[in-house]
């Protein structure tokens, strides 16, 4: 039976290469490889749709996050606008410090980001937003304690530990 | 807080068993009960505002998902009127004001996210002691526990045991003598 389909194969004529590529229509879905401006316009589309909720920007930021790339400041803008229509503040700001995560660390992020930041700047006020540099949160303000690590003795009385039931213990 | 009825209200689940006490049906077997899932009592009337890591309402800072799934604090009376206030234009808003709402919706800035936090010097310490326990032990093993090693460990003993093999095993194709010139008393280059 085997040997039938050996004949078989060795009398078949060779299949042209072309077969294995994707056929007509399909068109390539890996969003690293495509051009800048086709990547930038999907977000930019999307962001700036009237009708959206602040899970979808949240989203759309996500995935943007997601890739390795710094936001063109177009980009940037389509983001902070969706996040005025969705009257959150506090995404702006979130979002200012993604695109510093994503600019890598010191000297690429003062270049980048400052680069970034200035291209913004007419959006930034025209809609009231102030940079985290301005209000003050680039450097660090409050420390969280690591309770596995490590506890001060008088964080009790600041966490108010010392009024719950068993701290004589 | 949310702990389930019967143990808050003991007096309730002793009326319920002694009402079903007389059962006509027997009771289907069932060996899987669905785990009690917390996460609703965790998110605790937060503000679900997006998908975060994993879908579900919890709140972690990571660099890849940089938006967490819910605000930080419950929306409470100081910051509801900051809330209405955000719906008009930010410029009216001061910059205590927009911090509030920052530090309402999420628990760290990146830069305290990054900041190092000095627990590698606990760690480290940790780390260094336990090491230095292990060679005090072992040190103090060596000196008074273990036996004193055979005299066949002293390089004076091990020079003059090759020394031997040079001169019984001279002519041999393996050992020492293959690696010494006799001819002119020393070893081969």
């Amino acid at each position: 039976m085997s040997l039938l389909r050996v004949a078989q194969t060795l009398t078949r004529t060779v299949r042209p290469l072309s077969m294995s590529v994707p056929r007509a229509g399909a068109h390539d879905d890996i969003m690293e490889k495509w051009p800048a401006d086709r990547f930038d316009k999907h977000f930019i589309d999307y962001l700036s749709r009237p009708e959206i909720d602040g899970w979808e920007v949240r989203k759309a930021l996500s995935e943007l996050h997601d890739f390795d790339v710094i936001p063109a400041p177009k980009v940037v803008e389509a983001a902070l606008r969706a996040c005025r229509r969705v009257n959150d503040y506090s995404l702006t700001l979130r979002f200012l410090e993604a695109i510093k995560i994503k600019c890598g660390a010191g000297k690429n992020r003062e270049l980048v980001y400052g680069y970034i930041i200035n291209q913004v700047k007419p959006v930034l006020e025209e809609l009231g937003i102030s940079t985290p540099e301005d209000l003050g949160l680039d450097k660090p303000e409050l420390f969280i304690p690591q309770a596995e690590y490590w506890w001060e003795k008088k964080w009790y009385k600041e966490y108010g530990y010392d009024k719950k039931p068993g701290y004589e213990f | 807080m949310s702990l389930s009825k019967s143990v808050l209200l003991p007096r309730l689940a002793v009326n319920a068993v002694i009402s079903r006490a007389i059962q006509t049906t027997a009771k289907a077997q069932s060996g899987h009960h669905i785990e009690y899932y917390w996460g609703h009592e965790r998110a605790a009337g937060r503000e679900i505002v997006g998908h975060g890591v994993s879908g579900e309402p919890t709140y972690q800072d990571r660099l890849d998902y940089w938006y967490p799934a819910l605000r930080f604090r419950v929306d409470d009376a100081t910051i509801s009127p900051l809330r209405q206030k955000e719906k008009s234009d930010w410029k009216n808003l001061t910059p205590e004001e927009k911090k509030l709402l920052y530090r309402y919706s999420f628990k760290q800035t990146l830069a305290e996210f990054e900041a190092p936090n000095g627990y590698w010097k606990l760690i480290a310490s940790i780390c260094f002691s336990v090491l230095s326990l292990a060679t005090f032990y072992a040190v103090l093993l060596n000196h008074f526990v273990y036996p004193a090693i055979p005299p066949t460990f002293d390089n004076d003993y091990k020079e003059a045991a090759v020394e031997r093999m040079l001169v019984l095993e001279k002519g041999q194709f393996l050992g020492p003598a293959k690696y010494y010139d006799y001819e002119n008393n020393r070893w081969k280059k």
